[in-house]
């Protein structure tokens, strides 16, 4: 069930979709209006903490997909909870010596595992679930690295930019929207090495903008804004269509999956 | 959606790290007029880099209050990148009825084709924002304020020169966003500005990796500042979280000091926010 709130209505330039609840059947359909995707809120159910749970599901793919290719093995134990899901396809990355990927790849690798500890501090608590890294194209390769990468980092900040307004205490939206802050730094990165290197992108949905020579910025052409998506409209990436596959064929743990 | 106010019983703007510990550097809050602003010294080893406690606004401070400061800081990035892409200032249009001159800008002879199609995006998208903001103001939308684009005494003269300053605009803007946007009553326009922090944030990424990729010799901006170099490529602590600030210490920056103005804004922001 979907409610129109005019939540945006003073600022004239956009609608937002509210759900009443959180299974988002339906919503893949409704992103784009007028160009511009329709931001559609998880609902009035989801807790803080099934927020953080859904972000951490995202960190532990991009945490483990980064730890493979750098180092081709998996991150800690420790970090993955009682009952981790298998990953399979991991591998290490071959990485050129001349152009800045490695040490990219390197501080990628750093700052979603602290990410992951970060959210697990902040309450987070659901497991790592089973994933599979080679779900779009194999590990090995240095352009296919940066292809992934780069659609990983767009997703993450469109996920942490349409949950930081829904944070329900000062110290969650401030933690959330520090993550947005560190992945759209990423994804500003990742993006440049993709134009460099010509690796281009199919886009992932409607509204994403793969990187190009004229779109070094994931941002609209209107408001040079990034992209805000639901819940269901990232999952929608995540799991290659409605239902838990692509990179997570046993789907998200928690609450909202 | 965000209905908790701040409050000075919860003064720390970032979250608990297990990672860090802080501690307030108190000689210089007694220099800040208002006390608004305490740069932290870090506690922990010299390779963590500080960060600055946050503390609550002023009472009273409204969403336009907020939204016109982030105007302001986009009228100078929209400036500069402007006068870098073209030789020109923004359109008169979008300066507001009496808006301040601006001085020192200047066409950059861009050598590298890439870093003229980044500076053309970044003109655009700050272009873009200014609009954004002026429409979302109004009638209260503060007008351009006076802007000396050679503040740094550099930024035209070459690629190196325009990634040094577009990398330090664009990190101020992003903490700006960061420090700022949790202080934000009405939805729409947290949403406005988390998104806008967002493409800051993009910007920071892209121009950081520039500084990097051509070697490019950075200063701090201020004590929290963590230039680009070959091992920090982001601008992200220990514990991988973007930097905020609060809005005096974004004035520290770009006023070039602790004063009312000076450095980009010679005659101060426009506004409600601006000392």
């Amino acid at each position: 069930m979907l409610l129109r709130d005019n939540l945006a209505a003073d600022l004239g330039r956009r609608r937002f979709l509210k759900t009443a609840g959180i299974s988002g059947v339906g919503l893949v359909g409704l992103m784009m209006a007028e160009g511009q995707l329709v931001t559609a809120a998880a609902g009035p159910t989801a807790s803080d903490i099934d927020m953080f749970n859904f972000a951490l599901n995202l960190e532990y793919l991009k945490a483990q997909f980064y730890s493979f290719a750098t180092t081709g093995k998996p991150i800690a134990t420790a970090l993955q909870g009682a009952k981790p899901g298998a990953t399979t396809g991991g591998a290490a990355v071959t990485f050129d010596n001349t152009s800045k990927t490695s040490t990219l790849a390197a501080e990628l690798a750093a700052d979603d595992l602290a990410h992951v500890q970060v959210l697990q501090a902040a309450g987070a608590n659901v497991d790592m679930p089973a994933l599979a890294l080679n779900a779009s194209v194999a590990m090995g390769a240095q352009t296919d690295f940066l292809q992934v990468a780069r659609a990983f980092e767009d997703v993450a900040v469109s996920a942490y930019a349409s949950m930081v307004p829904l944070m329900q205490t000062k110290d969650d939206f401030n933690l959330v929207a520090q993550l947005l802050a560190t992945e759209a730094q990423h994804a500003g990165a990742v993006r440049k090495l993709c134009v460099e290197q010509s690796v281009t992108s199919a886009p992932l949905d409607a509204a994403d903008i793969p990187p190009d020579a004229t779109h070094y910025f994931s941002l609209d052409v209107t408001h040079a804004e990034v992209a805000a998506r639901t819940t269901a409209q990232v999952l929608a990436i995540v799991y290659g269509g409605t239902a838990p596959g692509l990179f997570f064929p046993l789907g998200f743990n928690g609450n909202i999956k | 959606m965000k209905t908790t106010p701040p409050t000075p019983a919860d003064p720390t703007l970032l979250p608990e790290s297990p990672r860090r510990h802080f501690a307030r550097n108190l000689g210089l809050a007694a220099a800040v007029a208002g006390g608004t602003a305490l740069l932290q010294a870090c506690g922990g080893s010299s390779s963590t880099p500080p960060l600055p406690v946050v503390t609550p606004p002023a009472p009273g401070l409204t969403d336009p209050d907020y939204l016109n400061f982030f105007l302001n800081l986009a009228y100078l990035q929209a400036e500069v990148y402007a006068y870098a892409t073209t030789g020109k200032g923004i359109a008169a249009s979008l300066q507001g009825a009496n808006p301040g001159a601006s001085n020192g800008g200047a066409q950059v002879a861009f050598t590298d084709p890439a870093v003229a199609a980044i500076a053309a995006e970044l003109a655009a998208d700050e272009l873009a924002h200014v609009t954004l903001l002026r429409t979302a103001l109004g009638g209260a939308a503060a007008d351009k304020p006076a802007l000396n684009l050679d503040a740094l005494a550099l930024g035209f003269a070459s690629d190196a020169e325009f990634l040094t300053l577009a990398r330090a605009l664009e990190e101020v803007g992003l903490s700006a966003y960061l420090g700022s946007a949790t202080y934000l009553a009405s939805g729409s326009a947290v949403a406005t500005s988390i998104q806008l922090l967002g493409a800051e944030a993009e910007h920071a990424g892209n121009t950081r990796l520039a500084v990097v990729e051509k070697a490019i010799a950075v200063t701090a901006l201020d004590a929290a500042d963590v230039p680009p170099s070959t091992t920090t490529y982001f601008s992200a602590g220990a514990t991988g979280l973007g930097l905020p600030r609060t809005t005096r210490q974004v004035l520290n920056i770009v006023y070039g000091g602790t004063g009312a103005l000076g450095a980009f804004f010679p005659a101060g922001m426009n506004g409600t926010i601006v000392s």
